[in-house]
């Protein structure tokens, strides 16, 4: 028991409390069967309609949505990874050196609890707000237009936070003596974070980066006032004269409403679903794994030294 | 072993930014190189199907330039081409109140909406309705089919007592304008209570329903009987297939009349001498005895003078081509297949065609 | 220790200067989200005062026809309120909350009490799955299942098992002039939907309060002859009590904000709800909804007006999930765990 806490016990009798027991264990057992049903349902729906139609022309076709035979989706799978890859250009640098910021020592401790205060509240900006936000500011007032740069930002927005925590978690990990160590063998902050926070905290830093593009790249509500939609071509630069951007879940969400009238609509809706969920479970199980991969890679390297 | 991890890291880094990127070479970009212009279109969902089809086919016409459409609806198309962010404002009401100065909205076609239900036994059954009728049962005074004024309106036919459940849009949109703009016109009671808006206040009823766009008030329609909403005719196959009832409307002279193609085409050419030179009109209760009351001209919103003569030169050679009979007014190779309604030529020529010749460079 | 080095040391200096100043981007960001949105919907905070908060009603006004008063500009008419619509996302988070917190509930317990250890963690990765599918599916899906399921099957049943109970049997029931009526679309599927999406986090902190748990109780509670069931109830009910109740908060927060799911299940209509299949909105899923027929009001006003709410919903998110963060410790990342 620890220390202060004080447990008063008064036990009924050994077969109500047995059962009773028994009763939690059920219905536990009950509800975890009715979230995995709930779970193999979506899954089933989605790769069931996404399956029967899904070509490896269709993911690599142009013009989604194209008039007469409803096009692929190659410009959205790509625009998601340009939109996640712009996201982390703007997320990564203050996520990993904000949080070397907190960690370090002398850094003011008023100063770096605010730090974490706003980068949990950043958490907590529903994504409708950062789309209306994104639209009204870089794209109405500052000009942007719809495009790769806006869509990127409202998307790092929300990325910073999860990068941010994940790094500080992970350089928290490292053994303080370690560091002093260093400091007192006259290493200078700048040194101590490049040979000891950042190699360290790297596998950690990592599966935080992965987590933030799995979350990102099924975002949609950011990106509708923000990237827009562009199934022509891929964006040629950060704001690709007011083209646009396509994205999977613009598919997802816009291929259901079209229904009938741009044929194969709903089955490219299926497809990008399917898409995204599979990229999605792929980089949580890496981010999941990234410790054990990031290990196994430093062995290997290691090993052939 | 640090070093080696920074450069590791730096690699992943790399890699992960990199990736999405790097097909985009492999795969080319066609349309964004110089000797091509790419212009872009954002609004209406209603004519995003339109500019899907002509986009491919308008390219195959004129290779050097390349038509990027996105469906954000009307409000965004407008607002997005006033500020020059987009080439292309598409939208299915003309801009609200005085027009900006250096912009424009240019009508490019026709479109109209359907009044439908879904009562089980009586689809098959043309009902006719009329805008009393129908604000009425928006407006939560006639709440059963078998209502004595819909009862008047339809003698002979024996209309069930279920409680009519109206459908509205549930987004933002140029089909509730159009819808609310007819009742407006038809009804003075909504005139004052509700008017016109891309987002009507509508009457608070506890049996209302709505649908995210057409493709959703088909769906609660099809689940849901004893339902009556508005759809645009872009949707005629599916309204079609699903076997909904499509009523007869009464129009300014007195008489029930169908949405064809031809009583939407006479409404719009009761209009004619009436439509003024920006092109700004409500075609509702058209006078003529076979006109279709509830129909409206599609906009196309653009700034005047556009960042290059290239570009506004590419803009009017592609809107000559859209409102052309041969191109994309083509009925033939376009329009039936959308169902929608070409302008007739003399507003193409007297009307649309000098606003398209404003555009400069 | 740091002076070692006689010299101005430059490079650690830029450094230093560049890790705080990356350290005050998050702030920088909400100070601009705020200060931006508070520019954009002033006009509407002073056309609509507080009207805004406590009107059912919300008109655009007549189309095109613009006054100007006091500096301002709006559509003759225009009533901006978002009564309802605040009711509907507390409403909605609520039940969904409702649904969510025993579900998780039992899940902790029977995931740490008894499973056995080889299959908690994958276990915990599977509850995990829910957090990684995107808002988007969860619309699509509710869609094109759920709803057709819940009108056709469960609401009926409902209506017909409970309506009939005293007091609270108008919760369970919907008619229309007399006959049963049941939508689909509405408050118990956007609750439903919302459960789903919030069990991964309160589940989260719940098993977070297991793994941090001191040995010593677990002991302490086998050894004087409790069961696992007593010896659970005891750590979430009274030892993790603030992590408990954080992260039914949070699960609270991330329901308040939610947009696209809501957004496809429910009605965006202004409707104060009547009962549990009522039509329904949610701020967030209006603004979705309804910012593109803002446009249209070139007075700017219905913009403005759709900023404010904006903000509100910030306003009450952000507060909801700070204070959920501090009682349940900061473990939890949008239903993952830290490893």
């Amino acid at each position: 028991m620890t220390e202060g806490e004080t447990v008063t016990v008064k036990w009924r009798k050994a077969s109500i409390r047995s059962a009773k027991d028994t009763a939690v264990r059920i219905v536990g057992y009950i509800i975890l069967f009715i979230l995995f049903a709930v779970l193999a349902a979506i899954f089933y729906e989605i790769a069931d309609g996404a399956l029967s139609n899904i070509t490896w022309q269709i993911l690599t076709t142009s013009n989604t949505f194209e008039g007469t035979t409803g096009g692929g989706i190659y410009e959205a799978i790509a625009g998601t990874w340009m939109l996640v890859g712009t996201g982390l250009l703007f997320s990564v640098p203050p996520g990993i050196l904000g949080s070397l910021y907190v960690v370090r020592a002398k850094s003011s401790k008023t100063l770096s609890s605010l730090v974490r205060l706003f980068t949990d509240i950043l958490t907590s900006v529903p994504s409708i707000v950062i789309g209306l936000f994104g639209y009204l500011f870089m794209v109405y007032y500052l000009g942007w237009g719809f495009s790769l740069i806006a869509g990127g930002i409202a998307l790092a927005i929300m990325m910073l936070p999860y990068i941010f925590r994940v790094a500080e978690l992970s350089m928290k990990a490292i053994p303080v003596e370690q560091i002093h160590n260093a400091y007192a063998l006259g290493a200078d902050d700048f040194q101590v974070a490049t040979r000891i926070y950042i190699p360290q905290a790297l596998s950690g830093v990592l599966s935080g980066i992965m987590l933030a593009i799995s979350i990102a790249a099924g975002e949609t509500a950011q990106l509708l006032y923000t990237a827009g939609w562009n199934a022509g071509g891929l964006p040629s630069g950060f704001t690709n004269n007011n083209l646009g951007v396509g994205y999977l879940t613009y598919i997802v969400y816009n291929g259901l409403l079209q229904g009938s009238a741009i044929p194969n609509a709903t089955n490219l809706a299926y497809i990008a679903a399917f898409v995204l969920i599979v990229t999605i479970l792929v980089l949580v199980l890496l981010s999941k794994s990234m410790n054990r991969i990031v290990k196994k890679l430093s062995q290997i390297m290691r090993g052939t030294r | 072993m640090n070093r080696r991890n920074i450069v590791k890291a730096i690699v992943f880094a790399v890699l992960i930014v990199v990736s999405g990127f790097a097909g985009y070479e492999l795969h080319g970009n066609s349309g964004t190189s110089s000797s091509t212009v790419a212009l872009s279109e954002t609004g209406s969902s209603l004519l995003y199907p339109a500019f899907n089809l002509w986009g491919p086919n308008f390219t195959k016409v004129q290779s050097s330039v390349t038509i990027s459409p996105a469906s954000t609806g009307s409000g965004t198309g407008i607002s997005q081409a006033e500020k020059g962010l987009a080439n292309f404002g598409a939208s299915d009401a003309y801009i609200q109140g005085a027009i900006p100065a250096g912009v424009e909205n240019i009508p490019i076609l026709i479109s109209y909406q359907y009044i439908c239900y879904n009562i089980p036994g009586l689809n098959s059954v043309t009902l006719n309705l009329s805008a009393g009728i129908i604000a009425g049962i928006y407006m939560g005074t006639i709440t059963s089919w078998n209502d004595t004024a819909i009862q008047a309106a339809n003698p002979g036919v024996h209309l069930p007592g279920n409680a009519i459940i109206p459908i509205v849009r549930s987004d933002g949109s140029g089909d509730s304008f159009m819808f609310s703009s007819y009742l407006t016109k038809g009804n003075a009671s909504w005139a004052s209570a509700v008017g016109t808006s891309t987002n009507p206040s509508w009457p608070t009823l506890p049996q209302e329903k709505t649908g995210a766009q057409n493709t959703g008030l088909i769906g609660v329609m099809k689940n849901t009987p004893y339902t009556i909403t508005y759809i645009a005719a872009t949707y005629t196959s599916t309204v079609k297939a699903d076997g909904f009832g499509i009523a007869d409307l009464l129009n300014a002279a007195g008489n029930y009349v169908a949405p064809t193609i031809a009583n939407v085409q006479q409404a719009a050419n009761q209009y004619l001498s009436l439509i003024p030179s920006n092109g700004t009109i409500a075609l509702q209760f058209a006078p003529g005895a076979t006109s279709y009351p509830i129909a409206d001209m599609e906009y196309i919103v653009v700034q005047k003078v556009q960042p290059s003569f290239q570009i506004a030169a590419a803009m009017q050679v592609f809107m000559f081509w859209v409102v052309s009979s041969s191109g994309g007014s083509s009925l033939t190779n376009f329009l039936s297949g959308l169902d929608l309604v070409p302008l007739p030529s003399s507003v193409v020529t007297g009307i649309t065609m000098p606003l398209i010749e404003l555009i400069t460079g | 220790m740091e002076q070692l080095n006689p010299f101005f040391n430059l490079k650690n200096f830029s450094f230093k200067a560049l890790i705080l100043i990356m350290a005050l981007v998050p702030a920088f960001i909400i100070a601009s989200v705020v200060t931006f949105l508070l520019y954009y919907s002033f006009p509407s905070i002073i056309y609509n005062g507080l009207n805004f908060f406590t009107s059912k009603i919300w008109n655009d006004g007549s189309s095109g026809v613009i006054l100007h008063n006091n500096g301002i500009s709006y559509q003759s008419g225009a009533v901006y309120g978002i009564y309802p619509l605040v009711l509907g996302t507390v409403l909605i988070s609520l039940i969904a909350l409702l649904i969510a917190f025993p579900v998780s509930f039992f899940v902790t317990l029977n995931v740490e009490l008894y499973m056995p250890k080889k299959i908690r963690g994958t276990l915990i990765s599977f509850i995990e799955l829910f957090a990684g599918i995107p808002s988007v599916v969860y619309g699509f899906w509710g869609l094109l299942v759920l709803i057709p399921w819940l009108q056709n099957t469960v609401e009926p049943w409902i209506g017909t098992h409970f309506s009939g109970i005293p007091l609270i049997g108008g919760v369970f029931t919907s008619e229309i002039s007399g006959r049963a009526y049941y939508p689909g679309q509405g408050l118990l599927a956007g609750a439903l939907i919302l459960s789903i999406m919030i069990i991964p986090i309160i589940t989260a902190v719940m098993t977070n309060s297991f793994e941090t748990a001191p040995k010593e109780i677990k002991d302490g509670i086998y050894s004087l002859g409790g069961t696992r069931w007593e010896m659970g109830k005891y750590l979430l009910v009274h030892h993790s009590k603030a992590a408990t109740y954080g992260g039914a908060l949070l699960g609270l927060g991330r329901a308040l904000g939610e947009t696209m799911a809501v957004l496809m299940v429910t009605s965006a209509l202004l409707l104060v709800p009547s009962n549990l299949f009522s039509n329904v909105s949610t701020v967030a899923a209006y603004i979705a909804a309804q910012l593109d027929s803002a446009f249209f009001d070139q007075s700017g006003m219905t913009t403005a007006a759709f900023a404010e709410a904006a903000l509100a919903l910030m306003g009450v998110s952000l507060l909801v999930n700070v204070i959920g963060r501090k009682i349940a410790g900061r473990g939890v990342l949008r239903g993952y765990q830290n490893d």
